[in-house]
């Protein structure tokens, strides 16, 4: 399942980064994020962990991730090591507004076909998350 | 040889290797989605505290028991805790020799139950594991509804001598709405001494109570379907028992101690909800 927003923001890529570039930060503005400790020791870059959870219905779900691109100001990846199959990214590009800023988080829930249901039943608890973290990385820059 | 004892041994034949480890990760991580679809939907299920629970190593986790033998507050914290610590991490849950008869053993075992026999805990506990354990066991978990915010262990401390022997952390997880997924009538300890249940299958009690889908449930030795009582599983902070009453610590004050903080937190729990059920 793949869940993706967008929005404009008026801050520079460079302000936001400051916020999106900071996996351990998450927690305060990522919507459901209950965690997201650092498992490897420096600052944010491509290779580090961190061990992220995220809050959907009745599990907090997640696992290590990993960074997978790092391109600063404008592409974070991540994959996740353990837990649940998930990928997620930051895109910002500067646009004359300021910056167009989008969220996607992609997972896949084990189990057959009841984790299709599952993935199915998810998205919109999920979405949200994404939308209210984008209002809220709104509100902060 | 009596009636009694060629029962006893007839039963005990029955009765799978405690000590056998038929855990599978694997297995598991596949039963996560259906977990979650029940938890979620049916159960509303509410974890709070789960990172209460320290990151790695050995841990009895020491739960008050509710729901007759259908349990959903081990169900959803089995859950809570292998989302949220991953199903690498070793996770076991004791069980008594009743539910190892029961006909959905198998799945269980495959999820982490074991039996709780003398020693499996001990050597589950050297190995690293996560060790969850209800010590109020059949006593707590047929408790009659109207008894569903009161934590009961019998006196029952052997989770305490465990504990001490193997130097590992205590963390109280205190549940609510297990006792709300039937109508819970009683205990019938009188009919298990009657029928010498006691002596025979370690058992103190036949209970009695209204479950769908048999009405009037005797013994639940099958178990039943749940009703769809909302579930709230509270994990507190780690207790070393050592460490608050030093090198050798009482039983007793260490029974007191923890019972006492799991009830503080029920009745917090049960101050909570409004409505059987619903929550």
């Amino acid at each position: 399942m793949r869940i993706e927003e967008r929005r404009t923001l008026g801050a520079a890529p460079a302000t936001l980064w400051k916020l999106i570039g900071d996996p351990a930060a998450y927690p305060g503005f990522l919507s459901g994020v209950t965690r997201c400790e650092p498992q490897t020791k420096g600052r944010p870059r491509r290779g580090a962990r961190y061990s992220l959870r995220l809050l959907v219905g009745a599990a907090q779900v997640g696992g290590v991730i990993e960074i997978v691109e790092f391109d600063r100001p404008q592409e974070l990846a991540w994959v996740g090591i353990t837990g649940i199959d998930q990928r997620g990214r930051w895109r910002l590009r500067a646009t004359p507004e300021g910056t167009e800023v989008t969220l996607r988080l992609t997972y896949s829930v084990p189990g057959g076909l009841l984790g299709l249901v599952a993935d199915a039943l998810a998205a919109p608890i999920v979405r949200g998350h994404v939308q209210r973290s984008l209002e809220a990385l709104a509100e902060l820059s | 040889m009596s009636v009694g004892e060629f029962l006893k041994e007839r039963l005990a034949a029955l009765l799978p290797d405690p000590a056998e480890d038929l855990r599978d990760p694997d297995y598991i991580r596949d039963s996560l989605a259906l977990g979650w679809l029940i938890a979620t939907f049916y159960f509303r299920a509410d974890v709070r505290g789960i990172e209460n629970i320290p990151a790695d190593g050995p841990v009895l986790l020491v739960g008050n028991h509710s729901g007759g033998n259908v349990t959903p507050d081990s169900f959803v914290l089995g859950l809570a805790f292998n989302t949220y610590f991953g199903v690498e991490r070793p996770f076991y849950q004791l069980a008594h020799d009743l539910v190892m008869l029961m006909p959905q053993v198998q799945w269980l075992r495959r999820m982490g139950m074991v039996g709780a026999s003398p020693g499996t805990a001990e050597r589950l506990l050297d190995r690293g594991a996560a060790v969850l354990v209800y010590p109020g066991g059949d006593w707590e978990v047929h408790r009659p509804t109207w008894k569903s915010a009161s934590v009961d262990f019998a006196g029952r401390k052997g989770f305490l001598r465990l504990a001490l022997d193997r130097k590992v952390p205590i963390v109280p997880v205190v549940g609510i709405g297990g006792q709300e997924t039937a109508l819970f009538l009683s205990r019938g300890e009188g009919l298990a001494r009657f029928l010498r249940l006691d002596k025979l299958l370690r058992l103190k009690v036949l209970p009695i109570s209204v479950a769908p889908p048999w009405g009037l449930n005797i013994g639940d030795f099958v178990g039943h379907i749940p009703l769809p009582a909302k579930i709230t599983v509270s994990v507190l902070k780690p207790v070393d028992l050592h460490r608050k009453f030093g090198p050798h610590p009482d039983l007793e004050k260490s029974y007191n101690h923890i019972t006492r903080l799991m009830q503080r937190e029920l009745d917090r729990l049960a101050a909570e909800r409004r409505l059987p059920l619903l929550g």
